[in-house]
């Protein structure tokens, strides 16, 4: 149910970018995540494809990656992973940390269907 | 007709436009001064009770309402509803609230001028860390019957949050709950982070927690005033 409510929100921005690039339909989306991200890969896969239809996109294929947990420090400006979820910077130990990867998830590219012109057909 | 392909590159949270409408739910109860609290804990860790009788310490004197997250029977509002106006937000299944549910709520409390609103999250440590409800602050309460190992087995429940309530206190001595333990491991997710010990029987450690509340609100207001945003 938890990951239901994620893909939901992703058809939506993929319907959206149909509408915006007038295309056809999606083929591929790759979204990418990681250990924050508060997700269980095969739920979100499951409930892709029980949802995909509801959004006109029944022949989407979903591209779901891992990625690590990234974090920029603000006191040292230093970039790190944190690999044991840490929350503290290994470099100078401060806490004031921004998550740069691996905490959203991220709709990283879509993959777009046009006709011949380019455009829906009429 | 030949069909053409393009990628599109997009690189946006999935999450986006429902964290700007909650961006905006908490800029509307920044300009009315309303702090809005969201408190998510495990199931039976003590949410409404600590809320009943937080209502109680503060009856009468401020101006408070409570939105209560369950998937099932609205037992806990109609429990609160005694003390402050009270919108049961039954889920039917989902296992946190989202702020559509809680903007809902809102419109059915009658979107009063409020000094507090307390959401009361569905019982779940994991789901409601990655859900923003629009919340000026959002504190986890831990029992000490669950263990003192929690904030190392949920770090995004506590590392999302402002402040910990720990809950049930009256039963330690009956317990194998370790206080230091438990304090030294949510700091190693915010070193920073308020930690109120509590119970409601008896009532013990109201008043650190009700300051708290305080000093967010009038920090609220004060933050208001200074953008001149209100």
């Amino acid at each position: 149910m938890h990951e239901a409510s994620l893909v939901k929100s992703l058809l939506k921005q993929v319907v959206q970018l149909i509408r915006e690039h007038q295309a056809v339909e999606a083929i591929r989306i790759h979204v990418r995540y990681g250990p924050l991200s508060g997700i269980e890969p095969d739920l979100f896969e499951s409930a892709f494809t029980r949802m995909r239809a509801n959004y006109d996109c029944v022949n989407c294929l979903l591209v779901l990656e891992w990625c690590p947990l990234i974090a920029v420090c603000e006191a040292c400006l230093q970039t790190f992973e944190s690999a044991e979820l840490r929350f503290d910077c290994p470099h100078c130990g401060s806490f004031q940390i921004e998550f740069t990867a691996g905490e959203a998830i991220i709709l990283e590219s879509v993959e777009l269907q046009f006709n011949e012109t380019g455009t829906v057909s009429a | 007709m030949s069909e053409m392909y393009r990628v599109i590159t997009v690189r946006r949270d999935v999450q986006s436009d429902v964290k700007r409408q909650a961006a905006e739910f908490r800029e509307l109860m920044t300009r009315r001064h309303t702090l809005v609290v969201n408190l998510i804990s495990s199931p039976g860790a003590g949410k409404t009770s600590l809320l009943s009788t937080t209502l109680q310490h503060w009856k009468q004197r401020f101006r408070m309402a409570v939105l209560v997250g369950d998937i099932a029977t609205e037992r806990d509002a109609e429990r609160l509803a005694e003390h402050a106006p009270a919108v049961q937000l039954t889920t039917g299944g989902a296992c946190h609230l989202e702020h559509a549910l809680v903007w809902k709520g809102w419109q059915a409390l009658g979107e009063p001028e409020l000094d507090f609103l307390f959401i009361e999250n569905v019982g779940n440590l994991v789901c409601p860390s990655s859900h923003d409800l629009g919340e000026h602050g959002r504190v986890v309460l831990l029992s000490v019957t669950e263990g003192d190992d929690k904030p190392a087995k949920y770090p995004k429940a506590f590392y999302t949050s402002q402040a910990v309530l720990i809950s049930k206190c009256d039963l330690l001595p009956h317990v194998p709950f370790e206080m230091e333990r438990a304090i030294h491991d949510v700091h190693s997710i915010r070193p920073s982070m308020p930690i109120f010990p509590v119970s409601v029987h008896p009532v013990a450690g109201m008043e650190a927690w009700c300051d708290w509340l305080l000093q967010q609100r009038a920090q609220l207001i004060h933050s208001c005033t200074t953008a001149n945003a209100c």
